[in-house]
């Protein structure tokens, strides 16, 4: 759809390639049938699959003021907790600073700190050096993770030999993670790439190829079932709550991809009964994979909002044949804040919320604002594919604006435009929209969790105090 | 003659006879203990403040209820560092909080609530100390009777410091009252229940900045055992028990020596003025003590053991601060403390000045400092200026408003009242006294300013 | 609203007495000394607080009290004083700042210095005597507190110097008992708006005097005896701190006719609204785009940092102008002021902190006139999170396991936050920092922070 995109005090209008990206939900359904699997890196633009959905996947048009990062990015997005391998970048010693904070935590992160003599003469050797000291400084651990940022993948060089040398010197795994910053159109890039390094390297190494599981052997308590989660990484406590909530109705967390699982762990997740996707993005690649590669079906949930919490739990209760416990879960749990609930609904009730997400979120955050009686009038992804713009579609009221890579520009015309109470997304995007005077609600949240039933309050409360700050009624 | 005319002095005949450069072949004494001519910027304080601030406030756990205007206990909390291990001590400040009405109409009554009001508030604390101010005192409050029927009705002891601000010419007339005072209704009234041979007072330790928490384990190590310090980080019964020891150990002999004279006189208990600061006084100190008891193997046991652990630390300050010239001001006894100690590390001393020493104190000056040195007695800021402008001394170690004057005048000071980062007595203080002047003079600032110190 | 402490006994007092703010203000005078007529201890320990808070040398003179004074009455004291200080230091101005004891005793102030001024003329010459103004400031310790020895003081000095002469154009500001950094923002905002300040009781280079040898008698800079004089003859004055100057804004609009503001202390985006507004209404001068812009960048960091202290409980304490000004500062900031205590005893301090936290739908308890005592077991009543006060505020901070954020007089544990403003637009903007930095010094994990 055309929009005309200038702010008002500057810009020229929208650039025509941008047009498709823009998509206003009208009346009509979506064509139903099978989601398609797209195409890893998106490296070629693709069609819109249809045109009540923007379009999605394609390269970030050059020169524009871009929210989304680079696959290195990404894989460091997915990867970064597991905490018993070595995370070491191979490349100039920039992306691995950049690299050692995810999601507002740090971690340990070695670097090769690729300088120009080694750009010349090769750097398999500085790489070699580098991880035999590097597992020298950690002897306890089970491997590590080489990630090929821009410079080598540019050269060219063959690393797998440099791993495998490494390999015999140490007794050890050493994987590559090949996720050079152009190899893609966004972070998504990154994060299916560290799905794949998973499914191959680590998730059920040591069984059996092609084993078929038959039951929950050795994990979980007797008379418990036992899930993995995937594509959760407990932001403030966000899995202790999913955790919590799972164990109540009898089942057992075998890995949450990838808060809580070592590598030492994975090899036994195929073992686990159902997987429960909830972040698609990181996530769903890798279930799918599960399945195909050890016949472990998958559910696609969302803990945000009460709504979507029970109604995930009631999935997973009958996935699982537990219906009673989870319908014992849902009594017990949802009470506590109900009145408050109903009292911050009361108090946002008709406002306007702007949300602009990385990908999943779109579809499994939108109804918990809907809940809290907000409005969403535009919802925006950063590297969404289409079942997230689908998911998030499904759920929207007709109107919504459905927006893609939204770049600087457009997000401050949209803010402009719609002057919505409430805008939420991440940290670039915060800033803008407070200078713009528009409260904001930042993502990964950095107080407590939002998912679970304790979570939705948590959200509440912190998006009345985004509202509530007098600092709005200052204004001039 | 030896007695000098600083330039601003000139045209104030009563500031004649306080200043003297020392010379042992005919040594003069200043005139000293007189009282300050108005309208001077003297460094001095108030008798209230020698006997709240100085020799009463240490106590740790009694209440400190001063009976006046709300400045003269606002002054007086936690400002000086006699630190205790009692949490109910230097972090409440108690007052009547006098007002235009209480001095009209007698502030006897609103004292006595308060007195009742504060014990009910804090039963942990043992005894009440209440403080007379300048106002309460002219009015003509009766503090004793009071306190009399106070004591009745909490049960506890209540004593009536009857020390105003007005009284006596500085500090050390409070110092006085609250010596007398306390051996007239404090001690002697509990005895001790397990008496040993061995049985000591420290007098005169006010525990600033930690002081008294290093020469007690010297003392202890030499098998001693101390009842009570008068009056640092002192709990009131231990106070009450004094007279059971067998040698007092005077340290702050202007504060202090009152009361060891009164309690030798009554008890029948000698007493000892010691130096505990610097290697070779405070070594002596312990020797003389340990002689009395006969302890004296153990005394040089517990000196070769210090000297062993502080000497190589120690050398290197030596070396850097030898031949630094200073200047000291203090109270009073202190001057005389540390002139053997600034010799020890090697310094030599220009000038020194206390602010209410009494004869005795300026005999010991003598005695101990070498010739050509210009003391000061009492002497104001204009006074000081002068001094510190004209033998501009590598390092001045005085008080905290004479400080941020030496400081703008671009010589390096150091906090010689409640310290820097003590505490400086006994063979660990030494360390940080060394250590506190070294930084002072080695601070790169003074590169900075021009026609200042540099001489680090 | 929990009533003051019902009890005899002052337990941690907020508040010092009179003749400390009446030092305060005459130290902000150019070549001045305060002569204090009392014991040495009225004089000792007041520079032992400007010493500590400033960390600066102080000179203050005493009369030094004996008990020959308290039985004849302080008139040797006072003239033989006076004339020592004239000769020794031959100050501009001397202000005599009166104690509990001399008026205890009923010295007859006005007359000794009459007889001191004639002396001086016998002893030193009339020309040395022309050079000095002596001011009798009447302080008693026993009424009131610092606060009110300040604005007594603003009183004194004013109709003993202000005379009438040519308009000069300019702009009176009474400080009040607030800091060198703060007196400097006030003249860059007055300055911004291209008015001339007049600050009566000048601190700003006084008590922040550098280091530059030799060292002067008198620290550089304080408002001159000219200037006291002069000040008659400027538009108007605006007395930052209603209790602390005001009496000062006061006489010169009955004597001279000059318009008045009496505060409120410009700190918060508010106040300082309403101090812009006040000089504008006085001289006509606009508020420039400078200005404005200050006021933008002030808004722009409270939206950024909203997280942090929205619905933050915090109890506040210390001096009434400076107190009423911050609770407005906390709840622009969407913290909920649980308590709120004035030291000092204020007839209007309870009603104005009351109007502010109404505005914001909070009611915290407020207290006037008691002591930190009390002020403590309500903050721990109340759970605050954050403590905002001077540094007696420190034990209880440490207690309850709360940062304290450092504002008002005295300040002694932490460096340089006497040459920091509170005040305008930047100085709330500082003072926002202080607290939200200390909230996060304190108990905020590090790794929420990275975002």
């Amino acid at each position: 759809m055309v929009l005309d995109t200038r702010p008002s005090h500057a810009g020229a209008g929208m650039h025509p390639a941008r047009e498709a990206h823009f998509c206003r939900k009208g009346q009509a359904t979506l064509a139903a049938g099978p989601v398609p699997r797209e195409a890893r890196c998106g490296l070629f633009a693709e069609p819109p699959v249809s045109p009540e959905l923007p379009a999605h996947n394609r390269p970030t048009l050059p020169g524009m003021v871009s929210q989304r990062s680079c696959p290195y990015y990404g894989a460091r997005w997915a990867l970064a907790p597991i905490p018993d391998l070595i995370h070491l970048v191979h490349g100039p010693v920039g992306c691995a600073f950049y690299g050692q904070t995810v999601r507002s935590q740090e971690y340990q992160l070695f670097s090769t700190d690729l300088a120009e003599k080694e750009v010349i003469f090769g750097t398999g050797e500085k790489l070699y050096r580098c991880l035999l000291e590097a597992f020298a400084v950690r002897p306890g651990a089970r491997g590590a993770l080489v990630y090929v940022t821009c410079t080598p993948g540019f050269l060219g060089e063959d690393l797998e030999a440099t791993c495998r040398r490494a390999e015999k010197a140490t007794g050890k795994r050493v994987v590559l993670v090949e996720c050079p910053g152009f190899c893609g159109s966004s972070q998504a890039a990154g994060h299916d790439i560290a799905a794949e390094v998973l499914l191959t390297h680590f998730i059920g190494a040591g069984l059996f190829e092609g084993v078929r599981r038959t039951a929950a052997d050795g994990v979980g308590h007797s008379g418990e079932s036992a899930v993995n989660l995937v594509g959760e990484f407990n932001v403030r406590g966000d899995l202790d709550v999913i955790r919590s909530l799972l164990a109540q109705a009898g089942i057992t967390v075998v890995c949450a991809f990838n808060a809580d699982a070592p590598a030492g762990r994975m090899a036994t997740a195929p073992l686990a009964d159902l997987n429960l996707v909830h972040c698609r993005r990181t996530g769903l690649a890798l279930a799918q994979g599960m399945q195909a590669k050890f016949d472990q079906p998958y559910l696609q949930v969302s803990f945000y909002g009460p709504g979507n919490v029970t109604a995930s739990l009631r999935e997973i209760g009958a996935a699982l044949g537990r219906e009673r416990e989870v319908e014992a879960v849902i009594a017990a749990e949802t009470p506590a804040g109900e009145k408050f609930w109903r009292q911050a609904r009361r108090r946002l009730e008709g406002g306007r919320a702007l949300l602009f997400f990385g990908g999943s979120r779109l579809g499994s955050m939108v109804g918990a604002f809907q809940e809290l009686g907000l409005e969403v009038v535009v919802a925006g992804s950063q590297f969404g594919r289409r079942d997230d713009y689908t998911w998030a579609w499904e759920q929207v009221a007709p109107g919504t604006l459905l927006v893609d890579d939204a770049n600087e520009g457009e997000i401050e015309f949209l803010l402009e435009r719609y002057r919505p109470h409430l805008a939420v997304g991440g940290t670039k995007e915060r800033y803008l929209c407070l200078k713009s005077g528009v409260p904001f609600l930042v993502f990964p949240q950095e107080g407590s969790p939002y998912a679970g039933y304790r979570g939705f309050t948590n959200l509440a409360r912190d998006i009345i105090k985004a509202l509530a700050a007098p600092v709005w009624r200052l204004i001039r | 003659m030896s007695f000098v005319t600083l330039k601003v002095d000139e045209g104030i005949a009563e500031r004649g006879q306080h200043t003297y450069i020392t010379d042992s072949t005919s040594p003069v004494l200043p005139v000293c203990n007189v009282r300050t001519i108005p309208g001077d910027m003297t460094e001095r304080g108030c008798a209230f403040a020698g006997c709240r601030g100085v020799v009463g406030g240490p106590v740790k756990d009694v209440i400190h209820l001063v009976h006046g205007p709300i400045g003269c206990s606002f002054y007086t909390w936690g400002s000086r560092r006699n630190l205790s291990d009692n949490p109910l001590h230097r972090r409440y400040c108690w007052s009547t909080d006098t007002q235009e009405k209480d001095i009209v109409f007698g502030g006897e009554k609103k004292l006595c609530q308060a007195i009742l009001e504060s014990a009910a508030l804090f039963p942990e604390a043992n005894a009440v100390f209440v403080y007379a101010t300048c106002p309460t005192a002219l009015i003509g409050d009766d503090l004793d009777a009071v306190a009399k029927r106070a004591s009745r009705a909490i049960v506890k002891p209540v004593h009536a410091f009857n020390a105003p601000g007005f009284c006596g010419v500085s500090q050390s007339k409070g110092h006085h009252i609250a010596n007398t005072y306390i051996f007239e209704h404090i001690v002697g009234t509990r005895e001790l229940e397990d008496p040993t041979p061995y049985d000591v007072n420290l007098i005169g330790e006010y525990n600033i900045d930690g002081d008294l928490w290093v020469l007690k384990p010297l003392l202890e190590d030499m098998g001693l055992r101390i009842i009570t310090a008068f009056t640092g980080n002192a709990d009131y019964d231990s106070l009450c028990k004094m007279h059971c020891a067998k040698l007092n150990i005077v340290h702050c002999q202007r504060s202090a020596t009152y009361i060891a004279d009164l309690v030798r006189d009554k008890y029948h208990i000698p007493y000892l003025p010691v130096t505990m600061f610097g290697i070779e006084e405070t070594s002596n100190s312990l020797r003389e003590v340990a002689a009395f008891f006969g302890l004296q193997e153990r005394a040089e046991a517990v000196i070769t053991r210090e000297l062993a652990r502080i000497e190589p630390e120690l050398n290197f300050y030596r070396e850097k601060l030898s031949d630094k010239r200073a200047m000291v001001y203090v109270g009073a006894p202190r001057v005389w403390h540390w002139i053997p100690v600034l010799y020890e590390l090697g310094m030599e001393v220009v000038a020194g000045a206390t602010t209410f020493g009494h004869e005795d104190d300026y005999q010991k000056i003598n005695r101990r400092a070498h010739d050509g040195v210009l003391i000061i007695d009492n002497p104001n800021e204009l006074e000081l200026e002068e001094v510190i402008a004209e033998y501009r001394p590598d390092i001045f170690l005085t008080g905290l408003k004479e400080k941020y004057l030496s400081m703008k005048m671009g010589v390096p000071s150091i906090n010689s009242h409640s310290y820097e980062d003590g505490p400086y007595a006994g063979f660990t203080g030494l360390l940080n006294f060394a250590r506190d002047i070294y930084k002072a003079i080695y601070s790169p600032v003074w590169k900075f300013v021009e026609g200042g110190s540099d001489r680090g | 609203m929990a009533e003051p402490a019902q009890r005899a006994v002052v337990i941690n007092p907020a508040k010092i007495c009179q003749p400390i703010g009446a030092m305060y203000a005459t130290l902000g005078i150019n070549q001045a000394v305060p002569l204090v007529q009392g014991s040495q201890g009225c004089s000792t320990y007041v520079r032992y607080q400007f010493n500590r808070h400033f960390r600066e040398p102080v000179n203050i003179a005493v009369t030094s009290f004996h008990e020959d004074a308290a039985v004849f009455g302080g008139r040797k004291n006072l003239i033989e004083g006076l004339y020592n200080l004239v000769l020794r230091y031959r100050p501009r101005v001397i202000g005599v700042v009166t104690t509990c004891s001399s008026e205890t005793i009923g010295d007859d102030i006005e007359t000794f210095v009459k007889e001191a001024r004639k002396e001086i003329g016998r002893g030193l010459g009339e020309d040395i005597l022309a050079q000095v103004s002596i001011v009798p400031i009447h302080t008693p310790s026993y009424a009131g507190s610092h606060v009110k020895g300040y604005d007594t003081a603003s009183k004194a000095y004013l109709e003993y110097l202000a005379a009438p002469g040519q308009p000069n154009g300019r702009l009176n500001i009474i400080p009040g008992i607030i800091n060198p950094g703060d007196i400097e923002e006030i003249k860059h905002l007055v300055r911004e708006m291209g008015v001339d300040p007049l600050v009566i009781f000048d601190i700003s280079d006084t008590l922040n005097a550098p280091m530059r040898l030799p060292k002067p008698l008198y620290p550089e800079g304080g408002t001159t005896a000219e200037e006291l004089k002069d000040c008659a003859n400027s538009q108007g004055t605006v007395a930052l701190c209603r209790h602390a100057g005001g009496s000062g804004a006061q006489y010169l609009l009955r004597k001279f006719n000059l318009p008045a503001v009496l505060g409120p202390l410009p700190v918060g985006v508010a106040n300082t609204d309403t101090f812009l507004e006040n000089v504008q209404k006085i001289t006509g001068a606009v508020i420039p785009p400078s200005v404005e812009r200050e006021r933008g960048i002030l808004l722009d960091h409270m939206a950024d940092t909203s997280q942090y202290t929205v619905m933050r409980r915090a109890a506040i304490f210390g001096d009434p102008d400076i107190v009423s000004a911050v609770t407005r500062v906390v709840c622009e900031l969407g913290m909920e002021p649980v308590v709120v205590l004035s030291g000092t005893a204020s007839k209007d301090f309870t009603a104005e902190v009351a109007g502010v936290t109404a505005e914001y739908g909070v009611t915290p308890d407020i207290l006037s006139g008691s002591d930190l005592f009390a002020f403590e077991q309500l903050a721990r009543e109340r759970k605050a999170e954050v403590i905002l006060g001077h540094s007696k505020g420190v034990d209880m901070a440490k207690d309850m396991r709360v940062p304290l954020v450092r504002v008002g007089f005295p300040v002694y544990d932490r460096v340089g936050l006497f040459r920091r403003p509170i005040v305008g637009y930047r100085g709330t903007l500082e003072l926002m920092d202080r607290i939200i930095n200390s909230i996060l010094d304190f108990a905020y994990p590090e790794d929420k922070l990275h975002q």
